[in-house]
């Protein structure tokens, strides 16, 4: 983000911070069930895709905001379904110790990973694949949804980007599993 | 599924911030000339969104969406009261006075916003919805299910009036989409 950005962020935390902490949030009313949108390979191998179809389809008739599953093949499917589940999924990530992070505004010094798939089109129902154990060193995938991609600062779209491992975006929420 | 648990709301909130507040910024930049003005609209709004996140529903509509519906209102309420010899925006305190780097960031982005602001210039003999979805849409990068729910005009009439503004402009200036 820009300097005005981050001022903007902590003043609106210093004065505001307080009431947003005690917001409660209306639970989802989302019934719609998880359509995997993306299916990928980090490494740009494709997952089986028929595997990581059964197992989000199957998971359960509401959509959760967010999954993390391990598929048999070694990938690992990250599913979104809007903002509230971004830091659940990353602190997810980071637990399971692979370097991908969910983010709706592209860092500098990415570039879309060759052979990615046409963009998710929003962060609800957003599905990425990826191939952990092919995530080149020293990098770090950003998963975006296109729609907030653009808003970024490459102006690009959205699919999946390897950037430099790094803070690359905020830490993951300490609760979130 | 979250949660209503209180200090996920910070988080989400601040996903939804750092995820858009590029975009609501080019909006005002596409504006205003001056930096501080554009510097308060875009406070304003976050501190009005983070004042109604309580009734945010991501089920209901993006969070981009939803953002650019308060700018709007945000701007019409400037315009009002500029017209009047008032200031609209009700100014962080710490964001009085921004530091040279913040003035120099969003003078570069109002010049960035060059071509967008021609474009609504074009657009000035449209109607306002059509203004509004050409807006939306073309510059501001949302899709149209978002920039319907911004506008609070259901789907298919967003991409009606879309089509038929982009016609005109075609019609009227010989130039490509």
């Amino acid at each position: 983000m820009s300097n005005f950005e981050d001022h903007l962020w902590r003043e609106v935390v210093r004065e505001h911070g307080d009431g947003l902490a005690q917001v409660s949030r209306p639970a989802a009313r989302n019934n719609r069930r998880a359509r995997p949108k993306l299916v990928v390979g980090a490494g740009l191998a494709l997952a089986g895709a028929g595997a990581v179809l059964a197992l989000v389809l199957g998971a359960t008739t509401t959509s959760p905001a967010f999954a993390v599953t391990r598929n048999h093949d070694g990938t690992v499917t990250v599913s979104v379904n809007g903002y509230g589940g971004i830091a659940g999924a990353n602190a997810k990530l980071h637990q399971l110790g692979i370097r991908a992070e969910v983010m709706t505004q592209m860092p500098s010094g990415c570039a879309v990973m060759r052979g990615s798939p046409a963009p998710s089109p929003g962060i609800a129902d957003a599905h990425w694949t990826i191939s952990p154990g092919k995530i080149p060193a020293g990098r770090t995938l950003v998963l975006a949804p296109a729609a907030e991609a653009n808003g970024g600062n490459s102006g690009s779209g959205g699919q999946i980007w390897s950037c430099p491992t790094g803070p690359v975006g905020g830490a993951p929420s300490p609760g979130a599993s | 599924m979250p949660d209503g648990s209180n200090g996920s709301a910070l988080a989400e909130f601040e996903q939804i911030y750092r995820g858009n507040v590029g975009l609501v910024t080019a909006y005002f930049a596409r504006r205003c000339a001056d930096p501080q003005t554009v510097a308060d609209l875009t406070s304003e709004t976050i501190v009005r969104a983070a004042g109604a996140f309580g009734g945010f529903d991501p089920g209901r509509g993006t969070a981009c969406g939803w953002l650019f519906g308060i700018a709007g209102h945000v701007y019409a309420q400037h315009c009002a009261q500029a017209t009047n010899g008032r200031d609209a925006a009700a100014r962080l305190a710490g964001l009085a006075g921004l530091p040279v780097d913040e003035i120099e960031e969003l003078t570069h982005k109002i010049d960035a916003q060059r071509a967008g602001r021609a474009l609504l210039e074009r657009c000035a003999e449209l109607p306002a919805l059509e203004r509004a979805a050409v807006e939306l849409v073309d510059l501001g990068g949302l899709t149209p299910k978002e920039a319907a729910a911004a506008l609070g005009v259901p789907r298919g009439v967003l991409r009606m009036r879309l089509s038929r503004a982009r016609a005109r402009l075609r019609k009227v200036y010989h130039c490509d989409e």
